[in-house]
């Protein structure tokens, strides 16, 4: 079968994508945000927490990290309104999104705070360094440098991830391309103007990135 | 298991099998293999689902059964998807294709017809609640229509129903669960169905009001384009099928209501 | 939680139980022949990305180009993406190689960047020594730097392969009929989405969790081996 490429015919949706690309943007920053605060508290919490609070939270990773993001939020989309919890389509992709990031960045912030060395802080105490001077000089730069690409690695991945909320019928750019190629049968041309959309959005995040780490914290090393 | 072994339980797995170029089985050498070959869409019940025992039946297959008894071999049904059931014939995969095949224009360019099996009819799905009787009623800013994407009502919506608001979702299945847990008010689609998807939610009280201004649509088997004697064969047994009545009673027993719009059965095609 | 436990018996019936485990074979299969199919080409990209066993500079560049553009691509999208190439190659394929690809596709640009940090993490004067050996490049390679860089390797590639077990999910939307989609099915024939989703979900936990605790294990057992 003769199949030609035709590009022009798609080519009045891409403004209408650009939205949708911006919808997936917002989605991975508030996801990112909420799952961030998560994570700190529970690192928080298997560092210094109390026993049975360390095992919830343990028990929480664990199964985040372990179960597909799609299942988790089949279940809190289609199973929590059984108990007369009835999310929308973007809560529920909102919440899932976050609580999975949360379990992430649970992890990675908890090797933040394991990279503290105590010698150093102590060091920085003898010197005659106030609390707020040894957190300033001592204990954020490293922690910063140890957290900052595994953190920006765990955003761009989350902007990847926004993808799944198509299924849940969040208008985003995975989304938008479903309905364009139900208007125009273009299929396989709009599904990789989609894919070329992801590639920029994640290039640009990774070039912000890395110019970040750079400037403010000096890490060499390239952002995903 | 030996590594050839399982090389070649892989390569069956990737369809690597059987790549030459696709021309359809004649009835003749349907005949000669003994073996009829049907693609149907089990994600649509009752038109064809997963059983208690988990194999492939419904009304479809019961349809293709009968078929392939008037021709004298075995029936093998064919798991097929919506975007997939077209490629599937084309390739000769299958012998013919049903997954509630509508007849269009548009897909008459690639694959042939045979005459039709049974009306589609449309309507409103809502609850009681709802003051919804006619098509017009949904054309208002606090509607919220819960539709499949992709599906034909999605463009019909949008030039006719502007005013709704549309929420698209993945498939019939989560339409209908979203309806159930009321995240939406209505949704404007086939009616033919919903008796039988709408049992498993019990507890709602459901309305389904039919709007035949819409139109009605009718679906057919799918064969190769081209596939001239199948699809004569085909019209002559589903001729037989309709007067004889089984059509109609394979339908009943699957849809658990009569056909809404008869199919005019005539001996000429 | 009342109601969960009286519909259980009818749920976890026979033939429930035999199509979950047939789903349940199908994901493990889907996730080792992509995964497999992946870090095969990812090493032979890692390999065409090295400067001191291929030297034609435009592979290198191939290689590289390859990574950036398929680990950018998010599961879902690239699965369509394959899924309509397929169709317009008329490649007469499964909706199951449809599947692998995609899981190949990722697994491949990971595993060819990964692989590359491993060749990468043995230093540089090891490849000169084996070349006043006279070894050739791929000598080298097989002889000197992959004993060395496996412990670098295995571990996050064991981590990442959990990663597209839980992508796999995301087939469900082309009908391979893989855990997710069967409880999509059992789903649609009026079971609750809280016992159908509930039991996947562990189901996977029951494939993804040994997985991982496996791969911390190799990190722990194989990282006091690097030699630096």
């Amino acid at each position: 079968m003769a199949y030609t490429l035709q590009y022009g015919q798609v080519t009045p949706y891409l403004g209408y994508l650009a939205g949708g690309a911006w919808l997936a943007l917002q989605l991975a920053a508030i996801a990112f945000v909420i799952g961030w605060v998560i994570g700190l508290v529970c690192a928080s919490v298997l560092e210094y927490g109390p026993r049975p609070l360390r095992w919830l939270v343990k028990a929480y990773v664990i199964f985040f990290l372990n179960t597909p993001l799609l299942v988790q939020i089949f279940f809190l989309y289609f199973a929590l309104p059984d108990w007369g919890i009835v999310l929308g389509s973007y809560q529920a992709v909102l919440l899932g999104m976050a609580i999975n990031a949360g379990a992430y960045l649970t992890e990675i912030q908890r090797a933040g705070f394991r990279s503290i060395r105590k010698a150093e802080v102590e060091a920085a105490e003898t010197l005659g360094f106030s609390r707020i001077q040894i957190i300033r000089y001592v204990v954020l730069p490293h922690i910063a440098k140890v957290l900052f690409p595994p953190l920006s690695n765990q955003y761009i991945i989350l902007t990847m991830t926004t993808s799944i909320a198509a299924i849940f019928g969040v208008e985003e750019l995975t989304g938008r391309t479903y309905n364009i190629n139900a208007q125009t049968f273009r299929s396989f041309e709009i599904f990789s103007i989609a894919a070329l959309y992801y590639i920029a959005l994640t290039l640009v995040a990774s070039a912000a990135l890395y110019a970040v780490g750079r400037y403010f914290f000096r890490i060499k090393g390239r952002v995903f | 298991m030996t590594m050839s072994r399982f090389a070649c339980l892989l390569a069956a797995c990737l369809g690597m099998g059987a790549t030459a170029p696709a021309s359809a089985r004649s009835l003749d050498e349907i005949l000669r293999a003994g073996e009829l070959r049907v693609g149907v869409n089990p994600t649509l019940p009752p038109r064809a689902l997963f059983n208690e025992k988990n194999e492939i039946d419904g009304f479809e297959p019961e349809l293709a059964k009968a078929v392939a008894d008037k021709l004298g071999v075995k029936l093998t049904l064919v798991q097929v998807g919506s975007p997939d059931r077209i490629p599937f014939v084309v390739a000769d995969k299958v012998d013919l294709v049903m997954g509630a095949m509508s007849r269009t224009s548009e897909r008459a360019k690639v694959i042939d017809f045979t005459a039709p099996i049974h009306s589609e009819n449309y309507g409103i799905v809502t609850t009681d609640a709802k003051p919804f009787t006619k098509l017009a009623d949904l054309n208002s800013e606090s509607v919220t229509l819960i539709q499949v994407r992709g599906t034909t009502a999605i463009p019909f919506i949008q030039k006719n129903l502007p005013k709704a608001k549309l929420v698209l979702l993945d498939n019939y299945n989560d339409r209908d669960r979203a309806l159930a847990q009321g995240r939406g008010d209505a949704s404007f689609d086939g009616i033919d169905a919903v008796a039988y998807r709408l049992k498993i939610f019990p507890a709602i009280k459901w309305k389904v009001v039919a709007t035949p201004e819409y139109g009605v649509t009718y679906s057919s088997f799918g064969v190769a384009k081209g596939n001239h004697g199948l699809r004569d064969w085909l019209n002559i047994a589903l001729y037989e099928l309709h007067t004889a009545g089984t059509v109609e009673a394979i339908w009943e027993k699957w849809f658990l209501k009569p056909m809404d719009t008869k199919v005019p059965v005539t001996p000429y095609f | 939680m009342a109601s969960l436990l009286e519909e259980a018996p009818r749920f976890f019936s026979y033939y429930n139980l035999i199509f979950l485990g047939q789903a349940f074979a199908y994901t493990a299969l889907l996730s080792l022949v992509g995964c497999g199919l992946g870090f095969l080409i990812g090493f032979v990209l890692a390999v065409l990305r090295n400067d001191r066993i291929v030297g034609f500079a435009p592979l290198r560049w191939f290689a590289t180009v390859y990574v950036e553009i398929f680990r950018r691509i998010p599961f879902l999208v690239k699965l369509m993406v394959v899924f309509f190439a397929f169709q317009l190659a008329g490649f007469d394929a499964s909706m199951f190689a449809v599947a692998a690809t995609t899981v190949a596709l990722s697994a491949s640009a990971f595993s060819a960047e990964n692989i590359r940090a491993g060749l990468e993490s043995v230093h540089k004067n090891q490849w000169d020594a084996a070349e006043t050996m006279n070894m050739g490049g791929l000598t080298a390679l097989r002889r000197v730097i992959l004993p060395q860089s496996w412990a670098i390797i295995i571990p996050p590639s064991m981590t990442y392969s959990v990663g597209l077990v839980k992508s796999t999910s995301i087939a469900s939307q082309i009908g391979v009929l893989e855990l997710t989609y069967a409880a999509k099915i059992l789903n649609q024939k009026g079971f609750s989405a809280a016992i159908c989703f509930g039991t996947i979900l562990i189901l996977y936990f029951l494939l993804c969790y040994p997985m991982n605790l496996f791969a911390s294990h190799l990190e722990r057992r194989l990282a006091p081996s690097r030699h630096r």
